[in-house]
């Protein structure tokens, strides 16, 4: 059962490390989707600030065309010095009519197809060298003319002759805002500037220039435009995105000017927020991109994630042949070591039963097959013993009487008996030897009746006979596998043996202990009749000696898979 | 007086000669009485203040630039290819502070009037006495909320457009004041101890501090947070002309005013 056992050990290995590395799989793989949707997400970032960069440029380019105005320019010189309020309101009304003439201009230029509300700007302004508004299209155009806004870093720069972009919060407003100097004789004399608030047809143009992702613009915790597609597969909904506003503005990496890492969201996508380009990113403003991960939750997923390709290309035959001829050792293993054992000792236990045979022969098993047969013999001991005892001594004897003569007395405890390591260890006396030599056996031909059987011993299953005149019986040597009882047996001599029965005795007992050492696997290099014959001699007189016994029969029978020798005293 | 006598002459000319006679006697005796009283005054009394006044050279002065933020500021800044950009000038009057220093009292007001415009505060760098009010006086026409974090009573505030707050300053130091509503809008507010009075700075670089007390003072010029220039004066009981003040950069290291 060995290979079984292992066999079973290794399944179980087997199954612990598929199992652990489906899970492993699993973490594997949702680490790869996360990193993959983190580095997605920082090139969304990177990308949306080039789009919007280009948007900036677009925006500073189609306002080209009005710095150059005469008109224009001619005005803002005018109102540069202008402090009395009625000349600046004509001033001021003035340019508000070459602005707004401008502005049509751009809707014009942009194309039929273009949508006015994209192209007209939410908030414009005209001013002058000191950065004065001298007129404004937007939210605050009824504004008096003469607010100032000079110390804006767009203003400013605009008013040296830089064309800048920005991004404003002007009044409470977010605008996308683009200026240009204005010209008008070779001099410097004002400014244009306009701007665009975050909507969300732009929040939705920007997304989908990205493939579609969750898009917010921010103020604060406040969402000025917003767009999620409308496939939640694909991107997270706003409200998560929108979610952890509060806590990114305490983002340590926030508050330096960065990025944050992605956070993130409910449904386990991830949203990174950066701050806009532009001055408003002091005062928080910026966007946040989210992006959806699909996880895995328990192992089986990896395989419904699996594409129809990926499930073709798997190398099914080798897979199937490799887990049938796993079955099929596994099975042949267990056949081998368990099933075949078992059919074969249910023969033997049936030719037993049908009286082929009186015992098992345990050397012919392993492991706990011997230990089976070995409990089993002693099972079959127990019984004879138990009926031996129930049955009427005197009718056995008559009978055994009638047919092989007169049984003698024997001891039923066995005297002497020893598991031999070797033959002499078993020669080995337990006692003195005897100084007299045991009686002569009687002529007539007794039969003596088996030793009672120790454990593991192989008793006969019936008295064998021993003419004291001719020949006792020969011990036969039996078939591997096949050796009967009687062979197995201590062969019985007379009850009054003479040294010829005896030395047929000693003769057989030698035979029959070299054929069970050598079914046991037991050597018997060197172990000689003569060297045997003296240890016997030595032995028989000790009993003798120390019984008063009439003479000793031996035994060979096994003992924990060994030939052993027991001596039985005869008395009378 | 030199007004009042070409005054008189004038006058004169279109007199007859004797008249001309007695009103030359008139006027001279007016003068002399006059003169006569100042002096008596004069004796009795403090030496007169004075004005002081001077110029700060602007042209070579070139601050170091804003520290970088991490996010950039714009995505463009490009010159506009039709014409050179203007050379780069330091708003002084928008952003440049000329105070004297020294001991003594001070003639300066209880309050001050600071406007908001164009954004921010004008001028940028605020220069008050310990004890002295400031009403910061919105005039653009967005509403602004200065602050200045870690001074009590400068918290957040909406000052709507052409309204007025006033706070309180009594507490030595210097702080940035900031906008939450206009971010992009920096100043520097300083309250000193020791100040003795303010200047007006014209764009041009030209200041002059009006009706000073004789004594030793230092007159210190601030640009945002940092000192660009610093020079010892004595002003007597007439007009001093300070030499034109270079403004240095590298000088910006100079100890920070005390309080």
């Amino acid at each position: 059962m060995l290979l079984s056992r292992f066999w079973y050990l290794f399944l179980a290995v087997s199954t612990a490390a598929a199992t652990g590395a489906a899970l492993l799989a699993q973490g594997i793989i949702n680490d790869k989707a996360t990193e993959q949707v983190t580095d997605q997400l920082r090139r969304d970032r990177v990308e949306l600030d080039a789009m919007l960069r280009l948007e900036a440029r677009a925006r500073l380019d189609r306002i080209g065309f009005i710095t150059v105005d005469s008109k224009l320019g001619s005005l803002l010189k005018q109102a540069a010095n202008v402090s009395d309020e009625k000349q600046l309101g004509k001033l001021s009304s003035d340019t508000k009519e070459v602005l707004r003439s401008h502005v049509a201009r751009l809707i014009e230029a942009a194309g039929p197809g273009a949508k006015e509300a994209d192209v007209a700007p939410d908030i414009a302004f005209a001013l002058d060298s000191d950065g004065r508004i001298i007129a404004q299209l937007g939210p605050l155009e009824a504004n008096p003319p003469g607010s100032s806004l000079a110390t804006y870093p767009l203003v400013d720069r605009a008013l040296h002759g830089y064309v800048r972009d920005d991004v404003w919060v002007y009044d409470r407003r977010i605008y996308r805002m683009a200026a240009r100097p204005v010209l008008s004789g070779g001099e410097y004399v004002g400014a244009i500037v306009h701007g665009y608030r975050f909507d969300n047809a732009v929040a939705e143009k920007l997304s989908q220039g990205l493939g579609g992702v969750t898009l917010a613009f921010f103020y604060g915790t406040n969402v000025l435009a917003s767009y999620a597609p409308d496939d939640m597969t694909i991107a997270p909904p706003l409200a998560e995105v929108e979610a952890p506003l509060s806590q990114v503005l305490t983002d340590e990496r926030w508050k330096k000017g960065e990025s944050t890492e992605p956070y993130a969201l409910a449904s386990h996508g991830r949203a990174l927020y950066s701050l806009i380009v532009g001055g408003a990113a002091a005062a928080n403003v910026g966007y946040v991109i989210g992006r959806p991960l699909h996880l895995i939750a328990q192992p089986q997923e990896i395989f419904q994630n699996a594409s129809q390709q990926q499930v073709h290309q798997l190398p099914l035959p080798i897979l199937g042949g490799g887990a049938a001829a796993l079955a099929l050792i596994g099975l042949m293993f267990v056949y081998f070591e368990r099933d075949r054992p078992y059919k074969v000792l249910l023969k033997k236990i049936g030719e037993i039963t049908q009286g082929e045979r009186d015992r098992l022969l345990v050397t012919e098993w392993r492991g706990l097959y011997r230990k089976l047969t070995d409990q089993i013999n002693q099972a079959i001991d127990k019984s004879v013993e138990k009926s031996a005892e129930m049955a009427p001594t005197t009718k056995k004897k008559a009978n055994l009487d009638e047919i092989l003569g007169p049984t003698p007395q024997t001891s039923s405890e066995p005297y002497f008996g020893f598991a031999a390591d070797s033959a002499g260890a078993a020669a080995t006396p337990a006692a003195k030897p005897a100084a007299a030599a045991p009686p002569k056996p009687a002529a007539a031909p007794k039969i003596v009746p088996a030793a009672t059987p120790m454990p593991g011993a192989i008793p006969a299953a019936r008295p064998m006979p021993l003419p004291v005149p001719p020949k006792p019986v020969p011990a036969t040597t039996p078939a591997p596998g096949n050796v009967s009882t009687a062979s197995m047996l201590g062969v019985s001599l007379s009850p009054e043996p003479d040294e010829q029965d005896e030395d047929a005795h000693f003769r057989e007992t030698y035979d029959q202990y070299i054929v069970t050492r050598q079914q046991c696997g037991e050597p018997t290099e060197g172990l000689s009749y003569e060297k045997f014959e003296v240890t016997l001699i030595k032995t028989r007189d000790q009993v003798v000696a120390k019984h008063g016994a009439k003479g000793v029969r031996f035994s060979v029978y096994v003992k924990e898979g060994k030939a052993a020798l027991k001596a039985s005293a005869l008395k009378n | 007086m030199s007004f009042s006598d070409k005054h008189s002459v004038g006058a004169d000319l279109a007199t007859a000669p004797g008249r001309l006679v007695r009103r030359w006697a008139y006027t001279v005796l007016t003068a002399g009485a006059a003169a006569g009283l100042c002096g008596v005054l004069g004796a009795s009394t403090p030496a007169l203040a004075g004005d002081v006044r001077g110029q700060l050279l602007l042209g070579a002065y070139h601050p170091a630039p804003p520290p970088k933020p991490a996010r950039p500021a714009y995505n463009w800044e490009v010159e506009n290819g039709v014409k050179e950009v203007a050379r780069e000038r330091v708003p002084a009057q928008r952003e440049l502070a000329a105070v004297l220093i020294g001991a003594g009292d001070s003639k300066l007001p209880e309050r001050i009037e600071v406007p908001v415009s164009g954004g921010a505060l004008l001028p940028s760098t605020v220069v008050v006495r310990t004890g002295m009010t400031v009403r910061i006086r919105n005039d653009d026409e967005i509403g602004h909320e200065l602050y200045v974090e870690g001074l009590d009573g400068f918290s957040a505030e909406a000052t709507s457009p052409r309204a007025i707050r006033s706070v309180h300053l009594t507490k030595p130091g210097d702080w940035p004041i900031r906008d939450r509503l206009t971010p992009h809008a920096k100043a520097h507010l300083h309250v000193l101890a020791d100040l003795i009075a303010i200047a007006k700075v014209e764009a041009n670089g030209n200041y002059t501090f009006s009706d000073v007390a004789p004594g030793k003072y230092t007159l210190k010029v601030f640009h945002g947070p940092q000192i660009v220039a610093s020079k010892a004066i004595e002003v007597g009981d007439k007009t001093l002309t300070v030499d034109p003040l270079t403004l240095e950069a590298a000088a910006q290291a100079a100890a920070k005013p005390s309080p």
